[in-house]
């Protein structure tokens, strides 16, 4: 199942790098993909919500730009945002919709030790830091009433706290590192399930995502 | 034997912060020893020594082991550590994982993934094994990473707040689960009960230097240990 998963991960991500031809059906299929990934992966949408968060940021960088005197509005540079948030939600998506199982299933692939050893880090410290962002923004409400203005200074002292507490982490990870596998290699016993849900999932995305690359490159007018 | 020597420590943190001076410290095997102290007085920082991850002025022998960079891998093999933030003791995504890396290379994986599940039965926590150790609460998270270490069947364990933030039932496990155990072991811990139900010395921390070492009746007696315990 997890291959099967992987495999329409992977077509959905080449889904949206092809050149769209047909700018409605692609936009179309790519957000419809994508939501059944988020559903049957079962992602509340306010956890969707937060880990979005960054793409707001990286949209409105992008909209200061665009109306730059001198820069030219166009639709590609539109659908080239379009892709970006969209890779973004369907990695994200695919995080929880193949799940730990998946994820260790992946790695189990991977015969140099400190690559995974990376990819467990890299996975570790952005669970860790999305748990510490909502534990800041509850201590933040627990601390400080806000009103209007005060607002601003959550990110002031917030965003620094936190991105200092993360950089500090890294020490503290580098000592379990360091006591716990000092020679050891990581082994992995990946766990194969099988679910009705996943394999009726993987089949609608598979043959859509199929289909629409089939019609975006072959360029057929509907 | 002696399990752990430590002579003439010193240590300060760059932000020249002195942590650690002249400490001298001798431990025989099988000894369980709580390290108390107040807040500041350098146990984590000592911990952190003997694990060989600070690297203070001093000597440090380690069950026969002396400290040196060749030597730091056959002392990390015979010690198995509980920091105190445990949430980054974790390195797997899921906790049977998580335990498996502590186990003997030559099981299959399987095998692994099996003696991971009894270890988890052993403190109540099977319903988690594929949880992430991150969803689980603080005194859990303590028990699970207590499990990571144990696994691995370590000659020397280093314990630093082994129970904060465990219920009393659990509290009173784990102390039970230790004192069962034959193992060397060095607690720096600020409860009585560690004192009381489990240590078999203990060794007072002051300013970064141990002012004082007693046999756990001795010390139970004196009114500087007792004041250092809740
Ligand atoms: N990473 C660090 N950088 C700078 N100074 C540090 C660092 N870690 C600890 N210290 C300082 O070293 C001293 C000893 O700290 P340590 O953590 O060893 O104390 P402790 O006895 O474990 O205290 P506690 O009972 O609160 O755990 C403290 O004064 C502390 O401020
Ligand atoms: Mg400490």
């Amino acid at each position: 199942m997890h291959i099967a998963k992987l495999a329409a991960f992977f077509l959905l991500l080449f889904h949206t790098l092809i050149p769209a031809q047909n700018l409605q059906l692609y936009v179309v299929v790519s957000i419809f993909l994508t939501l059944i990934m988020i559903y049957s992966g079962g992602m509340p949408s306010t956890a969707l919500f937060f880990k979005n968060i960054p793409m707001f940021f990286f949209a409105a960088v992008f909209f200061v730009f665009m109306f730059f005197p001198g820069m030219t509005l166009s639709a590609d540079k539109f659908l080239t945002l379009f892709k970006i948030i969209l890779i973004f939600n369907i990695s994200l998506a695919a995080s929880s919709w193949l799940g730990r199982g998946g994820f260790l299933f992946c790695l189990k692939f991977i015969s140099v030790q400190r690559l995974k050893l990376f990819l467990l880090l890299l996975s570790r410290s952005l669970a860790s830091f999305e748990r510490n962002v909502r534990a800041a923004a509850v201590g933040v409400q627990l601390r400080i009433e806000l009103t209007g203005k005060q607002k601003l200074l959550v990110p002031k002292y917030y965003v620094r706290n936190l991105i200092m507490k993360e950089l500090y982490s890294f020490q503290h990870s580098q000592a379990a590192l360091a006591s716990r596998l000092y020679d050891h290699n990581v082994t992995i016993y990946a766990r194969n399930g099988f679910a009705v849900k996943d394999l009726l999932s993987v089949c609608v995305m598979a043959s859509a995502a199929f289909a629409d690359i089939f019609i975006q490159t072959a360029n057929i007018k509907i | 034997m002696d399990a752990l020597v430590i002579k003439n420590l010193s240590y300060s943190y760059l932000d020249g912060k002195i942590a650690l001076s002249n400490v001298n410290l001798t431990i025989q095997e099988g000894h369980r020893v709580a390290l108390i102290g107040e807040n500041g007085s350098g146990k984590s920082t000592l911990l952190l020594h003997i694990n060989g991850l600070l690297d203070g002025q001093g000597f440090i022998e380690v069950m026969g082991i002396r400290r040196a960079k060749k030597n730091i891998k056959a002392i990390r093999h015979s010690i198995g550590c509980l920091f105190n933030p445990v949430e980054y003791q974790f390195i797997m995504p899921d906790l049977a994982h998580d335990i498996m890396i502590s186990l003997p290379e030559h099981l299959s994986d399987k095998e692994k993934y099996n003696a991971a599940l009894q270890w988890l039965k052993k403190f109540n926590l099977e319903q988690y094994a594929t949880s992430s150790p991150l969803e689980l609460s603080s005194g859990e998270m303590k028990k699970a990473a207590l499990a990571g270490i144990l696994a691995r069947e370590p000659a020397f364990l280093l314990l630093d707040e082994p129970l904060n933030n465990l219920d009393r039932a659990s509290a009173f496990e784990i102390l039970k689960l230790l004192s069962l155990m034959t193992q060397t072991m060095l607690i720096a811990t600020h409860r009585c009960i560690v004192a009381e139900k489990l240590a078999t010395h203990v060794a007072v921390m002051k300013n970064g230097s141990i002012t004082g070492y007693y046999n756990v009746k001795k010390a139970l007696s004196l009114k500087e240990v007792k004041e250092l315990l809740i």
